[in-house]
Formats: structure tokens, sequence, C-alpha cells
């Protein structure tokens, strides 16, 4: 083996390093039996990504662009959707808890998981420390939705479907003494309109499967608690 | 049945209960020319005092004597192609090339969509075919004839042509399709009415229906769809169309309430649990009539263990799969109730008005 391929192997060896992360957390059950055990106070909190337009595919600056204007009165429209209707899952989760007999109470501020300190404690255990916003509670579920409004895949400058309603979130509980995860759930949810999309000003088509998106997430995340 | 109506079980009462409450209807009824309605002209069957208004008289456009369309329904949550990167060969051309690039690529992408499309709808369109041979046999002129005799609007009713329909008449035109949920549990109608003060005006009150029969209950779909050379399928079709007409008709009369908060409100597609953004205009024992967000009107079954509004009776309104064979052959319109159907079964029998 000469030098040059020698130096060609340790190259591809670091840029596939470089490529690892950390792995996927994998969803975690919560249980009837669980969450019956489960005793002590326990905090309910919520970050909502603002709704936006995404435009996945479009990946050059000027393909983004292209695709930023031939979507402008959708990219408009979104921004005036409302997640009020998603933000009452909070409250559904703690009325569902106290029902239990569990002390549950809702985090009124949002939750920045980026201005909390990182935590690596390995598989199924929480990597962001939350005792600065839940020190006083024996048990804190997260509610993160990361990406909501609408998608439209492309390929560089070409659209390759009708826009659709998105959320992305992922929720989980956190036991607060061990930092272990008592129950962690990813969710992805995709819906097209019903008939046609293209209905500028008011997109009563997207705006349908918006509302249906955010009704399925909340179906989802209060799924545990309700049992 | 309707929240602070009267309860009452069938898709009539049900659909009276809708206009009685969010329709308003005036005491004091009208025909189009501003007379009031001729007590003469209502037919006894249909005259329930006080819940519904008497409606002049009426002509239904003949529709061509074409087969009824039937089509599946394509689910669009998993259409399109995914995204991707694309490198653009300019073949030395500078900025003409990258253009030329862009639309080759735009017009394979176009003709990737559009197969794809095809497909989806032909797959879709599976679900109908072990009752294409009954269906080839229904035609429209059956169905409007049927729907006429079902509707419980509470006036004479014709089925003329333009050129042939009584002057001083309302003149209704519809265009309805049909289509068959997925899991082949219910049928659903997608019309478009126009209501016209008389044949000759131009001036018309234009609708969109989507009218959504109830699941019907059997183990086997096929055979209870099938039985009686597709009987059940006509009717739940008549009864359909009926009941689309009659909200069609009052409607073009007296606009609900638009004032009505929108929420996301849920209801059974089939075996299913569909969702619309809309507003509620009326909820009965039955059905929730929705208005959507394009406007149009969206009558459907309640969901499964929906929370009934009082008064309404304990059995379940939407019923159970039950498990086992067929139950027999199929008699009655599973979008109706069993008060309704013996209406809609003869009604599709081809009686007339």
């Amino acid at each position: 083996m000469n030098i040059r391929n020698l130096l060609a192997g340790i190259a591809v060896a670091m840029s596939l390093a470089a490529c690892q992360t950390t792995p996927p957390q994998n969803p975690i059950a919560l249980t009837k039996e669980g969450l019956a055990a489960q005793k002590g106070r326990v905090a309910v909190g919520i970050r909502i990504a603002k709704p936006d337009l995404y435009l996945p595919g479009a990946s050059c600056l000027l393909c983004l662009g292209a695709a930023t204007v031939a979507n402008s009165s959708l990219n408009t429209y979104v921004k005036t959707l409302k997640t009020d209707e998603l933000l009452q899952v909070r409250a559904d989760i703690v009325e569902s808890l106290r029902k239990k007999g569990m002390d549950a109470v809702a985090l009124d501020a949002p939750i920045d998981l980026d201005k909390l300190p990182d935590l690596k404690l390995g598989k199924n255990m929480a990597t962001k420390d939350f005792s600065p916003i839940a020190k006083s509670f024996d048990h804190l579920v997260v509610i993160n939705v990361q990406q909501i409004g609408f998608v439209r895949n492309y390929a560089a400058y070409v659209p390759t479907s009708d826009p659709k309603a998105t959320l992305s979130a992922f929720a989980f509980m956190v036991d607060m003494k061990t930092n272990a995860y008592e129950w962690y759930d990813h969710l992805t949810i995709t819906r097209g309109a019903d008939g046609a999309w293209d209905e500028a000003p008011s997109f009563p088509g997207l705006t349908n499967a918006y509302f249906q998106t955010v009704e399925q997430a909340k179906d989802r995340m209060k799924g545990p608690f309700a049992q | 049945m309707t929240r602070g109506i009267a309860p009452k079980r069938g898709w009539r009462g049900g659909v009276a209960g809708v206009l009685s409450l969010a329709l308003a209807w005036p005491a004091g009824a009208q025909d189009a020319a501003g007379a009031p309605a001729s007590a003469a002209s209502v037919p006894a069957s249909a005259q329930a005092p006080g819940e519904r208004e008497r409606l002049p008289a009426w002509t239904l456009a003949t529709l061509p004597d074409d087969p009824v369309p039937f089509h599946g329904l394509v689910n669009t949550d998993n259409a399109g192609l995914g995204s991707g990167n694309m490198l653009y060969p300019t073949g030395g051309l500078g900025v003409l090339g990258l253009l030329v690039g862009v639309a080759t690529h735009a017009a394979l992408i176009g003709g990737s969509r559009s197969r794809q499309e095809s497909q989806m709808q032909l797959a879709a369109d599976k679900v109908l075919d072990p009752y294409r041979g009954a269906l080839s046999q229904f035609r429209l002129r059956d169905l409007e004839q049927g729907a006429l005799a079902a509707t419980p609007s509470g006036a004479v009713a014709h089925l003329h042509d333009a050129k042939e329909a009584p002057a001083g008449e309302l003149f209704v035109e519809t265009a309805p399709a049909f289509a068959m949920t997925p899991d082949s549990a219910a049928l659903v109608l997608d019309e478009t009415v126009v209501v016209r003060p008389s044949p000759t005006s131009d001036k018309g009150v234009q609708q969109m229906l989507r009218v959504v029969s109830a699941p019907r209950p059997e183990a086997d779909l096929k055979a209870a769809w099938s039985a009686g050379g597709g009987a059940a399928l006509k009717t739940t079709a008549v009864a359909l169309m009926a009941q689309s007409l009659d909200i069609a008709l009052l409607l073009s009369r007296h606009p609900a309430d638009d004032k009505q908060a929108f929420r996301t409100l849920r209801y059974s597609f089939g075996d299913r649990e569909r969702m619309e953004r809309g507003q509620l205009l009326e909820e009965t024992c039955d059905r929730l009539v929705i208005r959507t967000l394009r406007g149009a009107l969206l009558v459907v079954p309640h969901k499964a263990g929906a929370a009934l509004p009082e008064g309404c009776p304990a059995a379940p309104v939407v019923a159970e799969r039950v498990s086992g064979q067929a139950q027999g052959p199929a008699t009655a319109a599973s979008g109706v109730s069993a008060s309704a159907a013996p209406s809609a079964a003869s009604a599709a029998s081809g009686a007339g008005a």
C-alpha cells in the first residue's frame, strides 16, 4: 500500500467518524401500570415552533430563493396560522394527571431546550439537564413541537410534491431524580389537502389539513396519560 | 336529537332538525314569488307542522341518461415524490443550458407525478370492482327519480328539462358523483346543486355538498352491497342525493348563520374516524352538518362512540361491525336509519314525483 492510498483511507475513515452522531432515542411506552405507580409532583411544559413553510430539497441558495418566491403567498399565509389549540394539550395532560391523583402543574414559560445544559448519561437518559426549570418537581413532561406548518418537497428548482400540512414533535417524561426517560415518543404527521391545495389567499384545503395534524398530534400526546 | 329540539331518529328527522335550528325557518313561509305556499301543494306525508317550511313547488333538471358516476377516493397524504438534489449539466451553454436543464427536469418530474396520480386513482377505483356490473345498470335518471321521491322537502317536485319546466317553480340543477370509502363501508356523495328561482333565471344559489353515509354494519361488506343486484348501493345513493337536495333547497332560501366558531370536528368515514375544520351548523342523533373552510356543506355520521346530544336514543348510531357472516340480503340503505330506509328503498324502485 503506497502512502497515497494510506492517506486516502485515513481521510475516508475520518470523514465517516465525523458523520457519527448520537443514536436516536427509541420510543419508550408509558404503560397504564407505570403511570399509576408514579408519585410526587409533575410539571408539564411545552415548546411549539412558529408555523412555517418547509422546502426540503431546495438546498442551494438560488433554489431556495426561487422556491420561496414560487410559494410566496403560502409562505405568507402559514405565518398567520394559530397554535393555540395545540398549546391546549399541556392543560389536557395536566388534567389527566390530576384525575389520576397526581399533583400536576403546567409550566407557563416555554421551554427552550437550547439554553439547558447538555447531559451525556447514555441510553434512555435525558440529554438535557432540566433542573433549572423543574428542580422542585419529581417528574417533568416535555412536549417539543419542532416543526409545524406546511412542507413541499423539491429537487433543486423543481417541486416534487404538492404542499402538505406537517407536524413533527417529540414528547417525553423524565424522572427528575435520575434523569431517566419514563416515556419517550417521536411523531411526524403529514397530511395532504383534500382536493385542490392552491387556493390563495386562505388555502382552505391546506388549513383543514393543518388542523387535522394538530388534532392527531394532540391525540397521540394525550393518549398515554388518558389510559 | 338536535340540541334543543325534540329527539327524532332517522335521517329525515335529522335533516328537519338541522333546518329548524341552524337555518332558522321563518314561521310564515313564502314561495319564490313571495306568495304564501299553498297547503294543497304539499304532500300530506311530507308535512311536519312546526318543523319545516313549506317550500314552493320545484323542478329537478333531468340529467343525461348515463350511468351514475362512481369512483374510489385517493389518499393524498403520501402523494408526490421525495426531495433530492440535482446537478444541472449546462452543456457549455451557461445560463441557457441551466434553464434547459431545469425545464427538462421539471418535465420529467411532472410526468412522474402525473403517472403516480393516475396509478393512485386506479388503485383507489379498485374498491368498486366487485360492483361494476350492478353500477353499470344504475342510471342518473333512476337516481334522480328516486331522490325526488325520497326528498323530504315539503313541496311538489317535478322532473323536467329546463324547457319543459313549469314557470315560477324553483329550478334545481345537480351534478352528483359518488365514491366508496377505501374500506368499502360507506358511500360518499359529492354534489354541486344550483337552485334557481325559475327555469329561465340566470341567477341561482350554488352549493357544494358532501354527504357521507353511515358505515354498514355487516361483516361481509361485499355481499351486503352486492345483494339484490346492488340494491343497497342504489338505495344508499338515492338517500344521499335526496338528503343533499333537501339541504340545498332550504339553504338557498335561508343561508345558515356564518358567525359560528370554527373547530375541528370528528366523524365516521366508513369504519375510520376523520376530522374536518369547520362550523357545526347542526347536530342530530344521526348526523353532523358542517360548513367547511371552503364553504361547502359536509353531512356526516357521528364518529363511533361519540357523545350524542341529550335525548338521543341509547342505541349506537354507528353500529359496530359484527363478526361472522353477512346478515342476509341488503335491502336498506346503510346511510339511513331504519325509519327512513323503506322510503328510500321504495324511491329507488323508480317512483317519480
